[in-house]
């Protein structure tokens, strides 16, 4: 790879803050790459709820990010609609305990300016039949859900679209300095193994819970103050609720329940970790236990319910000697200017819903340090497939899906189904006449013409990388009947050899696999005879 | 919920799998009294068509099995005589004739390479070595074309022939058929029904076994899309045509052969990553003989609770029903596989706990009668099969996946067992 050139701005690593910091800078002009050890979205990113807050959950502990919160949900619920499903929430009491905190909540919440709304209980379980009738007291909230990945992969696209490099699987191994000024990184190129240089002006540390390493190499007088913090989530199969249930209370374990898709997801909690478990996090049978049985107080179905899949992801959060659920969600940057180094900065901290408030700010600054003074565009400027989307009716005709299924095709592809339609006929063979588009995962219904049209456009660099932008393979057969089919489509697609996609769809399995020990008995059972399809049937070893 | 009324039989198979029957089958020849309790779940239905009698590569099975003897001697295999796996399998392919293909012509020779879905190579037997034999033929210009219908999406061809290319000579190409422009020629209701829903795996290989003497549409339809999609090759360059396994259930071999006469090339099946035919063929042979021997088969019907009366074992069933019934018995045969364990362990704990009191014999020495004993005395309770796997505490599921616990352990373990009982009910 030939990259020797000048930008004038880096970004290190590829959530949704990399990947935020990217558009806004692009869009102001700027001439930007960014570089990502391994997908975008795989990190701390994928890892959450994909709960766009109201803002709510904040007001006791920190009502500054509460009030972040509340206006980037309406600003985000504008410019990245299509990814948004606006199910609405509520907060719910149910001990003496929670109803206590309910007495100061809407005082909380006014004063933070976080809309909210006492219900009727009855008016409530009518909505959410599912959830716990004992519950006692019940306030509606502006929470919605919003697709982690594809929010990070539009930016991504968006950042692209306006003239930055994004390179995926790409290590940064080091800054390189000269004195006390940072110049370049030295970056190696996962899949063909090449190593290179890169320079710029500025350098932007957006790694998350991984920001301490690279700033460890300017060795600085006062490093970092990060408390890398994992989450564990849980996913059940069924969409069980309609819309977000938290608990009322102060943010702690197991008090926030998101329907996602055609799921449900129940989280999350606060531990701790070292360093060194940040790129291998562990998960305990006891806190799948805490959690389910929490998530059970809200819902009492879910004790009946599968549990799909776990997973655990690292939050940058800021360290403070009180508990990790105290922590501040609010983000910083930091200039090492007072430190005498210039051309570093490192951003941390901060939610997924205020996302596009970090990069504005980082952006202003970078603007600022390169004397160049466009104005932020994010706040009004839609996402890329955010304009026009299409109605259920037109995607149920375009790929022959039931309404639950066009509803989320019309979550994930907003205006860009247009170019999908078009390619289902340019992607089956030509001697077939056949206008429909081939199903490949079927328990998230997505299409082959889905995974042709992400390749082309969303980065797609390894067979894995589809899961994060379709959703195939993330239903309740974990990839069992749609990897191989998957497989097959990125050898037609691509130049690989036959070992290197035996090799990709072997490292997707096991992704898939690890969490055998932990899930229920049903889909231990599962994850067992798709272990077994693939191993005896298809001398995968 | 009713509660019927106690039945006796001599012998009770619980899980009616590829194990379960064999033993049902060996036993009713014998004219012994069993019945088999099947609760629906059966890792049968996910058979792939391959035969692993010891899934092991190496071409001497006296030597294979000492081989599992030292490396897994708590494996199944380990725990069985060469006369006896040998007997065993003789009686099988007498019995199932149209799987005689499977066994080599020399007796002691068992290993060859099948092809799989992914279009990687294992070791296994019979058949799938005569396809290997075949490509061991080609040479640079030889051309293998690979079927692809357009409607049946679960065989990776492309994969397949990327596969195979890496390791033999010649080209592997791809071709499309459209299974909807076939049944435009030859069935008009299922062209129509294509229309309102996906066509199941299962009426596409009816389809076939209907049409087995007349494949001269496929084959045309074949050739015709050759000479559009690769103009530039002979035809007659090819040779060696595969197809995806959904080429009947009964007819499968008479469809091969008009095909093969058709096409002027040799045709050959790969097998599907997902539960394909390949069982339902076997499957079907199976339940036949099961009712030709009146063995009673109770469907959808779980094992509860084990309770013993004197020298005889009650098995208490419940149906899908809800009904409650009462089995007095003699012998146990827990023939229920290792993958699928619903209704033995996975919801009744008591149950469960129960076997885990015993253990199952496996003595130092081979030829162990694959029953669980109290320590002291006989239980009259034998596991057959991958069901070994769960009593085994020396066994990992890694063990089972990667040695296979197929039709080879199946067979051998169910003739032993089959063998022992007889031997317990003439003694008394």
């Amino acid at each position: 790879m030939q990259l020797i050139q000048d930008f004038d701005a880096i970004i290190v690593g590829g959530g949704i803050c990399g990947t935020g910091i990217a558009r806004d800078l692009a869009l102001r002009g700027i001439r930007i790459a960014l570089f990502e050890k391994r997908d975008l979205a795989e990190g701390t990113t994928g890892r959450c709820h994909g709960l766009l807050h109201s803002g709510a959950r904040y007001v006791s502990t920190d009502p500054e990010v509460a009030k972040e919160c509340a206006q980037e949900n309406l600003i985000l619920r504008r410019t990245a609609a299509h990814i948004i499903d606006s199910v609405g929430g509520y907060f719910v009491g149910i001990t003496d305990e929670d109803l206590n905190y309910g007495k100061k909540f809407p005082e909380m919440c006014q004063n933070a300016g976080v809309d909210i709304e006492e219900i009727p209980i009855k008016e409530f379980l009518q909505h959410e039949p599912n959830c716990n009738p004992n519950i006692r007291k019940v306030f509606r909230t502006n929470d919605a859900y919003v697709d982690p990945f594809l929010l990070t992969l539009y930016n991504a696209l968006d950042a692209k679209n306006h003239g930055a490099e994004i390179h995926t699987y790409s290590k940064v191994e080091h800054l390189i300095l000269t004195e006390k000024e940072i110049v370049g990184i030295r970056v190696h190129d996962l899949l063909s193994d090449e190593f290179f240089n890169v320079y710029a002006k500025w350098i932007i540390n957006a790694t998350g819970p991984w920001a301490s390493i690279l700033e460890r190499d300017i060795k600085p007088e006062h490093p970092l103050e990060i408390a890398p913090t994992r989450g564990t989530l849980l996913i059940f199969k069924n969409r069980l609720v309609s819309s977000v249930i938290n608990r009322l209370q102060p943010p702690s374990t197991g008090d926030i329940i998101v329907p996602s898709h055609q799921s449900v997801i129940v989280g999350t909690n606060a531990i701790p970790i070292p360093d060194r478990e940040l790129d291998q996090p562990k998960v305990t049978y006891e806190e799948i236990d805490t959690l389910q049985h929490l998530g059970e107080e809200l819902i009492p179905v879910l004790k009946s319910t599968r549990l799909i899949r776990y997973y655990t992801g690292v939050r940058p959060l800021i360290k403070r000697k009180e508990s990790p659920y105290t922590s501040s969600r609010q983000f910083s940057i930091i200039d090492y200017s007072s430190e005498g180094f210039s051309g570093l900065i490192t951003v941390f901290g901060g939610k997924l819903t205020t996302y596009r408030l970090i990069a504005e700010k980082v952006g202003d600054l970078i603007c600022q340090k390169l004397g160049n003074y466009k104005p932020c565009l994010t706040k009004e400027k839609l996402l890329p497939g955010a304009d026009s989307p299409f109605t259920k009716e037109e995607l149920q005709k375009l790929f022959q899906v039931d309404p639950r299924h066009a509803a989320d095709l019309s979550l994930k592809w907003g205006s860009f189904i247009q170019e999908m339609g078009e390619l289902c006929a340019k992607c089956l063979d030509t001697a077939i006449v056949d206008t429909q588009s081939k199903i490949v995962c079927e328990c998230e219904q997505v299409s082959e013409s889905e995974l042709a049209w992400v390749r082309e456009n969303l980065f797609v660099k390894k067979i894995d990388d589809y899961r994060r932008r379709t959703r195939q393979g993330m239903g309740v057969c974990q990839g069992q009947f749609c990897y191989f089919k998957v497989a097959e489509l990125e050898l037609l697609w691509s130049q690989k050899s036959h070992t290197k996609i035996m090799e990709e769809l072997k490292e997707a399995l096991e992704k898939r696999w690890k969490t055998e020990d932990l899930v229920d008995e049903a889909q231990r059972r599962q994850i067992k005879l798709a272990k077994y399809m693939y191993i005896l049937g298809g001398n995968l070893s | 919920m009713n509660d019927t009324s106690n039945q006796d039989v001599d012998v009770a198979i619980i899980g009616g799998g590829f194990a379960g029957m064999n033993t049902a089958r060996l036993l009713a020849k014998k004219g012994i009294n069993c019945k088999i309790i099947d609760a629906g779940n059966g890792a049968s239905n996910f058979w792939l068509g391959t035969v692993d009698v010891l899934n092991y590569p190496g071409d001497n099975l006296i030597l294979e099995l000492a081989k599992f003897q030292v490396s897994l001697p708590a494996h199944p295999y380990s725990h069985i005589s060469m006369e006896i796996l040998q007997k065993s399998l003789q009686e099988f392919y007498e019995s199932f004739p149209t799987f005689s293909s499977f066994q080599d012509s020399n007796a002691e020779v068992c290993n060859g390479h099948v092809l799989t879905s992914l279009g990687n190579t294992k070791l296994t037997t019979g058949k799938w070595n005569t396809i290997f034999s075949n490509f061991g033929k080609l040479t640079e210009e030889s051309v293998c074309l690979l079927i692809n219908f357009q409607e049946f999406t679960n065989s990776p061809m492309a994969l397949i022939a990327k596969g195979l290319e890496e390791k033999f000579q010649g080209q592997f190409l791809v071709l499309t058929v459209s299974l909807r422009q076939l049944f435009q020629q030859m069935n008009a209701d299922l062209m129509d029904n294509m229309k309102k829903q996906v066509i199941s795996v299962k009426t596409i290989a009816k389809f076939f076994d209907e049409k087995a003497i007349h494949m001269s549409p496929l084959a045309t339809l074949i050739k015709s899309n050759f000479a559009t999609k690769f103009p530039e090759i002979d035809w007659k360059k090819i040779s060696l045509v595969l197809f995806p396994p959904i080429m009947g259930i009964e007819n499968c071999p008479t469809i091969f052969t008009h095909l093969s006469s058709h096409l002027g090339i040799e045709c050959f099946e790969t097998v599907a990553l997902t539960p394909s035919i390949m069982a339902e063929r076997f499957l079907r042979q199976f339940q036949r003989k099961i009712q030709v021997l009146a063995i009673p088969f109770a469907k959808k019907t779980k094992m509860v609770d084990l309770t013993k009366n004197d020298s005889e074992w009650i098995v208490h069933l419940v149906d899908s029903h809800g009904n409650t019934q009462k089995l007095k018995t003699k012998y146990i045969v827990i023939a229920v596989g290792s993958l699928f364990t619903q209704g033995l362990f996975s919801e009744s704990y008591e149950l469960g706990n129960k076997f885990h009191q015993l253990e199952l014999d496996f003595p130092d020495s081979i030829d162990s009668n694959y029953e669980i004993i109290s320590t002291t005395q006989k239980s009259n309770i034998f596991v057959v099969g991958a069901s070994n796997y769960l009593f085994s505490t020396d066994l990992s599921e890694e063990d089972e996946v990667r040695d296979g616990t197929g039709l080879g352990v199946a067979i051998a373990t169910s003739f032993k067992v089959a063998e022992v009982i007889q031997a317990r009910i003439k003694e008394n």
